[in-house]
């Protein structure tokens, strides 16, 4: 474990030799303890990643309660403006004189825009 | 120490209770640091994979079956899993040749293999190069590697700023590379 706090360079050279020397003189010493700033800090590290995906899970409990009706409404939302916007188009392409694959084109287009407008927003 | 969690225990831990599980590690670091030690003399390594253990633990906390041992038992097989997986690591892997003069030509540039740091030969090269320097060098690089101490804790173990403890700290790591560097070519010319 590296903890900050010394005045060389911080680039890849000093800090693999930092990392080599920490390994050799661990390797030199005849403690068969770990230090207690190793077990401290891997028991909070440890800990707070027990209370994040607790936390996580909460949240995803939250969610997943959720989503259904969100993504029931958003259905429902994405529907009705695709229609829209399709009776739109056909509309304005009937009114202006365009031909049936321009039109069907046209027509596409939007629904595409839209579904992916709306996929990206569920997701 | 204190007694092994009870049933009502066990479910906390697998439900991740931060009382049980801090007060599991706690007392599992130590064994777990032992065993590995006892399997590879490499203190580095034993640190590893103790830190993997746990956090597979942690992970994995959902699989653990109280019907089939303790949680002490439970995360002894997720280290010896380790082992097993760290024995099939180095299988794959080459044995570095030659001498090791060689590894410290690059120390600053390349990882010293495991192999090297868990030759006997090293460890008494360490000590010798550790013995031919100042002991105030020697006493800010144990407080800095051995013991893991911050930069403004050592200052205030030894009685001085940590401005002075850094200096001394880079000192101290230029003196001990030259004393290995010299060392191992001096064994790498015998």
């Amino acid at each position: 474990m590296q903890h900050n706090n010394d005045n060389l360079p911080r680039n890849d050279c000093s800090t693999q030799l930092d990392q080599n020397l920490s390994r050799l003189l661990k390797a030199a010493s005849n403690s068969s303890r770990p230090s207690e700033r190793f077990t401290q800090s891997l028991t909070d590290r440890a800990l707070g990643e027990l209370r994040q995906t607790q936390a996580a899970g909460k949240n995803e409990t939250h969610g997943a309660s959720r989503l259904p009706w969100v993504e029931q409404s958003l259905g429902w939302a994405a529907v009705v403006a695709a229609a829209c916007s399709a009776g739109l188009v056909v509309i304005a392409s009937i009114l202006l004189k365009m031909n049936f694959l321009l039109q069907a084109v046209a027509v596409l287009t939007v629904l595409f825009n839209w579904f992916m407008y709306f996929g990206e927003y569920i997701r | 120490m204190p007694d092994k969690p009870d049933q009502l225990s066990w479910a906390q831990f697998a439900q991740g209770d931060p009382d049980v599980w801090r007060e599991l590690i706690e007392r599992e670091i130590p064994r777990l640091y032992g065993l590995f030690l006892r399997s590879w003399p490499n203190r580095s390594l034993a640190e590893e994979l103790v830190q993997r253990t746990v956090f597979d633990a942690a992970r994995g906390r959902g699989g653990y079956d109280a019907s089939k041992g303790s949680p002490e038992d439970w995360i002894l097989g997720i280290a010896r899993n380790n082992i097993r997986l760290e024995i099939r690591k180095r299988a794959g892997r080459p044995s570095p040749n030659g001498d090791i003069s060689r590894c410290f030509e690059a120390i600053d540039a390349k990882p010293l293999p495991d192999e090297v740091l868990e030759r006997q030969e090293t460890a008494d090269m360490v000590r010798l190069a550790l013995s031919r320097l100042e002991s105030k060098e020697q006493a800010v690089l144990e407080a800095k590697y051995i013991q893991e101490l911050a930069a403004g804790d050592i200052a205030r173990q030894m009685g001085t700023t940590e401005k002075a403890v850094h200096s001394l700290l880079y000192r101290a790591r230029l003196s001990l590379r030259q004393e290995l560097e010299k060392l191992a070519s001096e064994n790498a010319k015998r």
